[in-house]
């Protein structure tokens, strides 16, 4: 992953750089093209100036003297087979080189003493190669200033740019749905930015007003169950009166009343759930959890050896922490009451509060659960229905309000759910 | 004894009317923020029962008229919201009990039971019921002369039964009654059933004659001989 700034400067390198080496053959045969034409005008100005300063007093003797000192200009006896009046190249051996190179030279008919002569004006080039080497050099050094130049100018022109969108970026970073704080976007003159702004605005709000109607409504849902939940208890608890009853009728008695429990244990823990939810357990006291966990667990004790179920202690440390009293209640017995419900006659549960952590192994089906969807509302790992699907959901709340953490582990066909108290 | 119920359901009115009628209680009913008040004005009642949501207003705001106008009587608030702001405020205002629904009838006949007696014979702390005495304040039970040592929850368990004597009390009713908000945490049967037969032995040993009835493993029952 890169950003999108050092993306386009990348991409605006490569693209450039491709360009210019582009640009380079046609650059060098330009220059190259320029420098011929030069050197051509230069000879032909050398023949030109000959012709009108020193033709008219050259003697025919004087030849071989003006050929012994110029190497570059030379009076030849005239042929026919010069080119005349036009500038050719001819590769020639340069004793100063040593080797061959090109010249440019330039042929002019003269007349000296009423005789015809070819006067021959040659000029050496520079290597072609080492003309490349020069121009590369600059063309390179030109480049790079270039690039370099426009890379600045992109960098700063993309950052003032992309800066609302940046802004908007770290905005929406820090949006938190169950905080529901919509945040405010700076003002942009870009129009794309200011639609971008627009949408996302109504999207949270969109979102924000329907997670809260959402939660208002599993509340009010709850809320309405709960009277028509206690007319059929007390039309129950009337029937049960009624002496006629016989044993048949009483089982159904009997069974309507563990369905009305049920109900109403499901509803009472969708309406704890919502309440989290809606945030209304704020206050927040300092209780001693290791008390708080041994005044429950005389309750608990009775009931997990009732179910056969041996429940032993190790609670090392006190543990002060700072929560909500009903939740931590909460906590505790959801957690315990999970490991006595899910075990087997003749199984165990060990509890351990150590340092900040607070730890409940219990012995179970001998599969481990779904540590992803373990947390889940109403996500049961076995067709059992022996709990309502909500409980561990509800740990989870709880624990995600006051910042701890909670875990599940299986090891060595041991149930474990460990509770981590962050203290500061 | 008089008892006014302050509940809009009519179903439910009806039913906490007809059960507590059979322990002697005169119930009458108000449907609405402005009959409840018009009741408590022409009447007096040694106990009310009031909801908190009424068609017309808020419960609570009886319950603060009840506390400006100093009348005495017990007040037990039933009511569906249950949040423990209104629990909490209730009690602040002056209520005597809270009770949230869905409750089973045997508890708030039980409460009604717990509150008229601290009411009205807070002089006497002693309770009979055939042969057995229970010193509520020694929180001892005797047969005769001999003393019977019982659990916490077995006590509790008894004070239910005899708060609801002569009725048959479902297993839910004593399992919430004995563990509070934890009998929602499991499925209390097992720990409702051990809890009976202990106390059966108990009072057996001590000579107290067979007053807990078993009526097909559905429910239990009380039976006040005296009654």
């Amino acid at each position: 992953m890169r950003s999108l700034l050092s993306k386009s400067s990348g991409q605006f390198l490569i693209f450039t750089s491709v360009v210019m080496m582009c640009c380079f053959p046609l650059f060098f045969y330009v220059m190259k093209n320029f420098y011929a034409k030069d050197l051509d005008e230069l000879i032909k100005f050398r023949s030109e100036h000959f012709v009108e300063t020193n033709n008219s007093t050259l003697k025919i003797s004087d030849i071989d003297y003006w050929n012994r000192f110029n190497e570059d200009m030379k009076i030849l006896p005239y042929e026919n087979s010069y080119p005349l009046n036009k500038v050719v190249q001819k590769s020639l051996f340069s004793n100063v080189e040593n080797h061959e190179i090109d010249y440019r030279i330039y042929y002019r008919k003269i007349s000296i003493e009423g005789k015809p002569y070819v006067f021959m004006s040659q000029i050496a080039m520079i290597e072609s190669k080492d003309l490349f080497r020069t121009l590369g050099v600059q063309y390179l050094l030109f480049f790079v200033i270039i690039v370099i130049g426009l890379l600045g100018i992109q960098f700063v022109l993309s950052r003032c740019l992309w800066k609302p969108f940046y802004n908007s970026l770290n905005e929406i970073e820090d949006f938190n749905l169950e905080k529901g704080e919509i945040p405010e976007f700076e003002k942009t003159t870009t129009t794309e930015f200011a639609r971008l702004n627009g949408n996302l605005t109504k999207l949270m709000e969109e979102n924000v007003a329907s997670y809260k109607q959402q939660k208002e409504f599993t509340e009010n849902a709850s809320h309405e169950l709960q009277t028509p939940l206690a007319v059929f208890q007390s039309q129950l608890d009337l029937l049960l009166q009624d002496n006629s009853l016989n044993e048949s009728q009483m089982n159904v008695i009997e069974s309507l009343y563990d369905v009305s429990s049920r109900l109403t244990r499901l509803n009472k823990n969708l309406l704890l759930l919502s309440r989290i939810d809606n945030s209304q357990f704020k206050e927040t006291i300092t209780i001693d959890f290791s008390q708080l966990l041994e005044r429950q667990l005389t309750y608990f004790k009775e009931l997990a050896s009732n179910n056969g179920i041996t429940l032993s202690a190790n609670i090392q440390n006190a543990l002060e922490i700072t929560a909500n009293k009903v939740l931590l209640e909460s906590l505790i017995n959801n957690l315990i009451s999970n490991a006595i419900r899910h075990n087997y006659s003749g199984g165990f549960i060990h509890i351990e509060v150590n340092g900040n952590t607070f730890q409940i192994g219990n012995s179970g089906s001998k599969t481990p659960l779904d540590k992803e969807k373990v947390f889940r509302r109403f996500s049961r790992t076995s067709e059992e229905r022996k709990g309502n699907g909500l409980g561990l959901s509800i740990i989870n709340q709880i624990c995600k309000l006051h910042g701890w953490e909670v875990r599940y582990n299986y090891k060595d066909e041991i149930h474990c759910f460990y509770v981590n108290f962050y203290l500061e | 004894m008089k008892i006014l119920l302050i509940e809009d359901e009519r179903e439910l009115s009806n039913n906490i009317g007809t059960y507590l009628a059979s322990d002697h209680y005169l119930c009458e009913q108000a449907f609405t923020f402005d009959e409840a008040l018009e009741k408590i004005d022409l009447y007096s009642y040694d106990c009310i029962l009031l909801d908190l949501n009424l068609p017309g207003g808020d419960g609570l705001k009886i319950l603060e008229e009840i506390k400006a106008r100093k009348i005495d009587s017990g007040i037990i608030i039933i009511s569906a919201r249950g949040a423990l702001d209104d629990k909490i405020k209730g009690l602040q205002i002056g209520a005597d009990d809270y009770l949230a629904k869905p409750f089973p009838l045997p508890e708030l006949s039980v409460r009604i039971y717990a509150l008229m007696r601290r009411q009205q014979f807070s002089h006497n702390n002693t309770l009979t019921s055939n042969g057995i005495t229970i010193d509520l304040l020694a929180k001892t039970v005797n047969v005769g002369n001999t003393e019977i040592i019982l659990t916490k929850s077995e006590y509790e368990l008894l004070l239910f039964l005899i708060g609801n004597k002569n009725k048959v009390i479902s297993k839910n009713a004593i399992a919430e009654h004995l563990s509070g908000d934890m009998a929602d945490m499991l499925d209390s049967h097992n720990f409702v059933y051990a809890h009976i037969k202990n106390l059966k032995a108990k009072l057996n040993e001590a000579g107290a004659e067979a007053c807990i009835k078993t009526v097909y493993g559905t429910g239990y029952k009380w039976e006040d001989k005296d009654a």
